[in-house]
């Protein structure tokens, strides 16, 4: 169904929703700030579309707070998910970086799903994350919620080995008032603004702007980014309690970006996206649960390098409705339906528009068997239909109708124990099934590269990640620490190959192609251990080691072109050891975080195809200092990877050591 | 009177703590120090009880809580002390929160009062008649008193935040909490 036909439709149900809640009830968004004073712990509805304690949800979850992000220095979020455990972080370029959790991480990583407040901001073509496209500031940022492992029956596609879901503060709730520049080394200049306004007690508005320029890191050809990196976004969102019973939520943003991209096929390629968005939402308290409407459009228009193959439109409407019920007291449940549109129009030659619809249910059952145990089930199924347009190559196995009679069906599903052994102790046993959809790339591509043609392919299946994991936490009250364990096997099947360099195969008269496919499986053992502390007296400190092993079952023929097909038994490093000390005293802050990782095989382009490219262990320190000036004015300086002045953390380019300023201002 | 519920994280182990810090250079106490407070009711736990107002449907704007006490100056003394605990008021998200140490006549129907806190000794049952009759909360640090359903919630906050409500009670009282909070609560 056609998005604006599908809006049409969704206006009037919207109205008829406002009128479902009873007066004598009140609607509220989660209110985190005063759940945080309560309970002395961030909350987070991630793990399962419910508000919980972070220590109590059934997953192996991490939250960065709005502290975390200050100390840590960074001015972008993949600097700072670098220094969390589990996560693979590489930095291909000044302005492009890619984010994996628990490996299996490449160019257009589309393992990963990233949320704004619950809307996902994955370009949803090739479905990775362009981090440059999200417009939000790092000082509207009340935490960062980290789930490792598929959570593909809460969130649905591209939750395959994890999410990241990015909280704001709340425009009626928080009044966050700020400003900052910044200006360092690689020409780097940057500054951004956060107003919010309230109107009485009933309206909140609040809008972001901010923006980044820079000459970029050195290339591994010699010379600086020829990208020119920057970008440049603006966001307002808003939040009106209606009634005592109604809020209502709109939000609009928009982004243009520009970044030297390593993509999948193993090059840099400039890519220049230019992303916009709205959304509107509705939540009400009735005596049948809270019920929560949201609806959005993605739009991003794309342009990857010059007669690039993929230059697109790509443009995605989601509707979700959701009612999370507490049934008696010890079992809540949670309902919700989703509908999603996303089309891809390609530029010349091809032309088009090839789209699927896709529909999906899910259901949440939260049972508190005894006040120590608490088990979780979630489940959801997934129906696509695929639609193609458009000039048409034929190819093999692909035509018009079988496209147009595509359609996929598929189950995910997360279970989670959470067995509180005492004060101090917490055990969680969690298995889940989560989903890694092809994208509209994999499907529809059209094109060519080095002389071949290649495909998408409307056969390919998705990725399907089984997880089961045992997590142990202990709070070490002695050292004010707490220690966090885990160990998880994870299995997956049906691996999808890069998009359009996945199997060659033959036209009739003999000449090569190449089509998008599964090529086999993969397993992945690995165990994550950690330590956190701080003590009254400001000297805060963590430590983790993270092992990770990988063993592939490339089961695709890839005879003819055997190096099109990424490894990633050795694509992730094995170990990864973090270590991070604070410590503030009176108007200063002073952070310092290191990380140290084992070589792994990395994938360029080169005559022949992909080549493996070593990239050797390497430590990368990086360091804040901070004085508060006044209530006011903080300044600060950022030194990153002040150990070293180059480093090749990729196949991409060399990553330089940065240094830069900032003045922020509160008021 | 009780005994003050805060117990400091790793208090008798404070003598490890401070060696792992000279351990660690900085020769710094770990611990935290022991609060004078002696009340029944603590700062931390009177905080709690104000923002948990707030997730109220409908929640209060702001207003006084009554603090009953019983026969006897310990029951007074105790109610007092939980009373000054408010100071010149505690915010919750529906306003200022004050507070007044009453006794059962003092408190009557509960008319001008928007949460009743049960001091040690101070009488449930006239706490609950002034709950019922406003459909405002009953509030009390005895476990075993919401348990009973002599109260609606009971706030722990050693060595965890535990807000603990009788749903049944609750229901007979006529207060409801928001989702974002009822999530969260423990119910029984």
């Amino acid at each position: 169904m056609p998005a604006d036909k599908m809006l049409r439709r969704l206006l009037p149900a919207l109205a008829g929703f406002a009128t479902l809640a009873p007066a004598a009830l009140r609607a509220q968004t989660i209110d985190y700030g005063t759940l945080e004073q309560m309970y002395g712990e961030p909350v987070t509805a991630s793990a399962t579309g419910k508000p919980q304690l972070a220590s109590a949800v059934p997953a192996d979850m991490v939250i960065i707070t709005q502290d975390d992000i200050r100390r840590s220095g960074a001015d972008n979020i993949p600097d700072i998910l670098q220094f969390v455990s589990g996560l693979d972080v590489r930095r291909y370029s000044f302005g492009d970086a890619q984010v994996g959790i628990r490996g299996y991480n490449t160019g257009f990583n589309p393992r990963l799903l990233v949320l704004v407040d619950g809307r996902q901001v994955y370009l949803d073509y090739f479905g990775y994350v362009s981090w440059n496209t999200i417009p939000v500031q790092l000082d509207e940022i009340r935490q960062i919620e980290i789930v490792k492992g598929p959570a593909s029956a809460l969130f649905g596609f591209n939750a395959a080995s994890g999410v990241i879901n990015i909280i704001t503060f709340d425009p009626l709730l928080d009044k966050v008032n700020t400003a900052t520049v910044r200006g360092g080394t690689q020409g780097y200049g940057a500054g951004d603004a956060v107003a919010t306004q309230h109107f009485g007690s009933m309206v909140g508005v609040r809008i972001s702007v901010g923006g980044w320029t820079s000459t970029g890191f050195e290339t591994q050809a010699g010379g600086l980014d020829p990208a020119a990196p920057r970008a440049g976004s603006v966001n307002i969102s808003a939040r009106w309690q209606v009634a005592s019973t109604i809020l209502l939520r709109a939000e609009g943003g928009m982004v243009d970006a520009n970044a030297l991209t390593f993509s999948p096929n193993g090059t840099d390629t400039n890519v220049q996206d230019q992303v916009s968005f709205w959304r509107i939402g509705a939540a009400a308290e009735t005596h049948a649960g809270a019920f929560d409407l949201d609806v959005y459009r993605n739009q991003s228009i794309n342009n990857i390098g010059a007669g690039g193959v993929v230059n697109n439109t790509n443009d995605s409407l989601v509707v979700k409705l959701s009612d999370l019920l507490k049934l008696n007291t010890n079992t809540t449940i949670r309902l919700g339906l989703e509908y999603r549109h996303n089309g891809i129009q390609y530029s010349a030659p091809y032309g088009g528009t090839d789209a699927y619809d896709n529909y999906a249910a899910n259901g949440m059952w939260d049972w508190q068997i005894a006040p120590a145990f608490d088990l979780t089930n979630a489940v959801r199924v997934d129906h696509l239909n695929l639609q193609d347009t458009g000039v048409f190559v034929p190819s093999p196995g692909r035509s018009r109708a079988i496209y147009d009679a595509t359609t996929l069906t598929q189950p995910s599903f997360n279970s989670g124990l959470v067995i509180q052994v005492s004060d101090q102790d917490t055990i969680r046993i969690t298995a889940s099934r989560g989903l890694q959809v092809p994208s509209l790339v994999d499907y529809t591509l059209q094109g060519s590269y080095y002389g071949a043609p290649i495909f998408g392919s409307p056969s390919i299946l998705p990725t399907a990640v089984w997880n089961a994991e045992l997590a142990y936490d202990r709070k070490l009250a002695p050292i004010g620490a707490t220690l966090t364990t885990s160990v998880f096997f994870q299995r997956n099947t049906d691996l999808i190959g890069l998009p359009g360099y996945g199997v060659p195969s033959f036209f009739p008269n003999g000449s090569v192609y190449v089509s998008d496919a599964n090529i086999g499986s993969s397993n992945e053992i690995g165990f994550d251990l950690g330590l956190r502390g701080k003590t009254q007296n400001g000297f805060r400190w963590n430590a983790s080691y993270r092992y990770a092993s990988i063993t592939d079952d490339i089961t695709a023929d890839a005879a003819a072109l055997p190096r099109e097909v990424t490894r990633y038994a050795d694509g992730t490093a094995r170990h990864a050891v973090i270590l991070g000390v604070g410590y503030s005293i009176q108007k200063w802050e002073l952070d310092a975080q290191g990380l140290w990782q084992s070589s792994y095989t990395d994938y360029a382009r080169g005559a022949l195809g992909l080549q493996p490219v070593p990239i050797g262990n390497y430590v990368t320190l990086n360091a804040r200092i901070g004085y508060r000036v006044t209530d006011y004015l903080t300044l600060s300086g950022t030194a990153q990877q002040f150990n070293v002045s180059h480093l090749l953390e990729t196949a991409g380019d060399y990553v330089d050591r940065r240094l830069f300023a900032s003045a922020n201002v509160r008021f | 009177m009780m005994q003050a519920a805060i117990r400091p994280p790793g208090f008798q182990h404070w003598r490890a703590a401070l060696a792992i810090s000279f351990r660690l250079g900085l020769g710094l106490p770990l611990v935290v120090p022991m609060p004078a407070d002696a009340a029944s009711v603590t700062a931390k736990d009177a905080v709690i009880m104000v923002k948990a107002l707030g997730f109220l449907e409908p929640a209060p704007t702001g207003g006084t809580v009554a603090v009953l006490f019983g026969a006897g100056a310990a029951s007074k003394a105790d109610a007092t002390e939980i009373a000054g605990l408010f100071g010149g008021g505690l915010v919750s998200s529906g306003g200022t929160v004050t507070a007044k140490a009453v006794d059962a006549a003092g408190l009557g129907d509960g008319t001008g009062y928007i949460a009743v806190i049960v001091a040690e000794g101070g009488s449930t049952e006239a706490a609950m008649t002034a709950a019922r009759a406003h459909k405002i909360l009953c509030v009390t640090d005895s476990l075993a008193d919401v348990r009973a359903g002599h109260c609606v919630m009971a706030v722990h906050t050693e060595p965890a935040v535990v807000i603990t409500v009788n749903h049944a009670v609750a229901q007979d009282v006529g207060v409801h909490f928001a989702a974002a909070l009822a999530m969260l609560i423990h119910e029984i």
